[in-house]
């Protein structure tokens, strides 16, 4: 049931972000919707609900918004692991609500550098400071501040934030 | 490596699927499946779309009142003067009519066929822009079809037509290029996009602000003199030999419902880099 549900609210995701973020944008930028819904998958549900759930998102959103699969899956497959190394101890003296902010940054930077890297290999002609000034900074800005309205909100509601660094089996 | 401790299978996984899916998605096969899809959630996009468009829309409206109440102003004028010219084209056409049956010429352009398309989600992102309509191969869309406004203005391409929908590349999307030139003069050069706006690059010849670009019809991608935007300001001094030139779109996309494909047209060539 649980799944089913993580299942609906992927596929949900994957069509805002082809039918709602477009009519908000901001100085050109859109927000990243696959990201911050991942991001909050990984701190209220767990680790495990984004390793399955990133392809099944990939996928959905490659078939709405008809870009290539894989593509996607690498422009969101670092969030587990920077969120793993920022969890270690000493590794930066943050709480989870930053912590869950500073993976949002850093995985926004990276999905739309690549992106960017992929549509001027197909034919863009573009200029390296207008990525940055115009898609990469505006674009972190708005999933920065939708992260954190959305974080609240889970919060405020009792959801306890939880490790994104996975556990060990054990008996 | 240190910060993949936890996850270098999972990591490694996800690699090899993207490999197989970017192998397997070049072949075509994933096309139906992903016709499928849509077709599924397509009441989905429809009710997401139905909610929130009416908001955007108002803070639209909102933020560009005043431009709005300029613009309207200046239609009021324009349609004015469009009636006027209006009528005396209709005296034109049909002396042109009688002259044409007077020397027997058949007029008409096969390159006119037109289907109209339902718009059902937009892709804007930073670097994209794209429409999917509600129309593909089994309504006779081939990949490579021209796709204009209602009013004939020069929209985009058909770069994935499906069964029963189809994906169109806008001209301001940042992979778009098109020939274009200044409407009664010899000046032009490449309509590009970035995404959100476009620019008139490599120009030869005089262009002012103000001037109707329209479609050249060089390289046979594009049927010439379809309407495509309006020189709204020019970069660079006289000297320059290539000046900068940004043009306004005159069709409002994030409005547009229905478009036409003109289904007759074929590009001379026509290659994919989606």
């Amino acid at each position: 049931m649980r799944a089913a549900l993580i299942a609906f609210v992927l596929l949900l995701t994957a069509l805002a972000q082809v039918t709602v973020a477009p009519l908000f944008p901001v100085s050109g930028a859109v927000v990243e919707l696959p990201l911050i819904v991942l991001l909050l998958l990984a701190v209220f549900v767990g680790p495990t609900a984004v390793m399955a759930g990133l392809p099944v998102l990939a996928l959905c959103l490659s078939f709405a918004a008809n870009i290539e699969f894989e593509w996607l899956l690498l422009a969101y497959l670092p969030i587990l692991p920077i969120a793993s190394w920022i969890e270690r101890p000493r590794a930066l003296p943050l709480n989870r609500y930053a912590q869950t902010l500073s993976i949002a940054l850093a995985v926004g930077i990276w999905a739309r550098a690549l992106l960017a890297t992929v549509a001027m290999a197909s034919g863009a002609d573009l200029a390296i400071v207008f990525v940055v000034t115009d898609v990469i900074l505006p674009g972190m800005l708005l999933d920065g501040a939708l992260l954190s309205f959305a974080y609240l909100a889970c919060r405020s509601v009792g959801w306890e934030a939880r490790s994104m660094e996975l556990q060990r089996a054990g008996f | 490596m240190l910060i993949f401790t936890r996850y270098t299978y999972w990591a490694g996984a996800m690699v090899a699927l993207a490999v197989f899916f970017g192998v397997v998605g070049r072949t075509g096969a994933l096309e139906p499946v992903q016709d499928v899809f849509l077709r599924a959630t397509g009441p989905l996009e429809d009710g997401l779309s139905a909610t929130f468009r009416p908001v955007a829309g108002f803070l639209d409206d909102v933020r560009d009142l005043d431009r709005l109440q300029g613009e309207n102003r200046d239609l009021l004028v324009e349609n004015e003067t469009l009636r006027n010219e209006i009528a005396a084209l209709q005296g034109d056409a049909l002396r042109i009519a009688d002259l044409e049956a007077a020397l027997n010429i058949t007029s008409g352009d096969p390159s006119a066929e037109r289907l109209a398309a339902g718009v059902m989600s937009r892709t804007q992102g930073p670097l994209t822009s794209q429409l999917r309509i509600d129309k593909g191969t089994n309504d006779g869309i081939a990949e490579g079809n021209v796709v204009i406004s209602v009013q004939g203005t020069l929209l985009g391409t058909v770069t994935r037509a499906l069964a029963s929908s189809s994906f169109v590349r806008l001209v301001m999307d940042s992979r778009s290029s098109v020939a274009g030139q200044v409407l009664g003069s010899t000046a032009d050069g490449i309509v590009k996009g970035d995404g959100r706006d476009m620019s008139f690059s490599l120009v030869e010849g005089d262009v002012n602000v103000g001037d109707t670009i329209v479609t050249s019809g060089l390289g046979g991608t594009y049927p010439p003199d379809l309407r495509i935007g309006e020189v709204s300001e020019v970069l660079g001094d006289l000297q320059d030999p290539f000046p900068r030139v940004r043009l306004d779109p005159t069709v409002r996309i994030s409005t547009t419902r229905t478009v036409l494909v003109i289904t007759s047209f074929v590009p001379d060539r026509f290659q994919l880099d989606n």
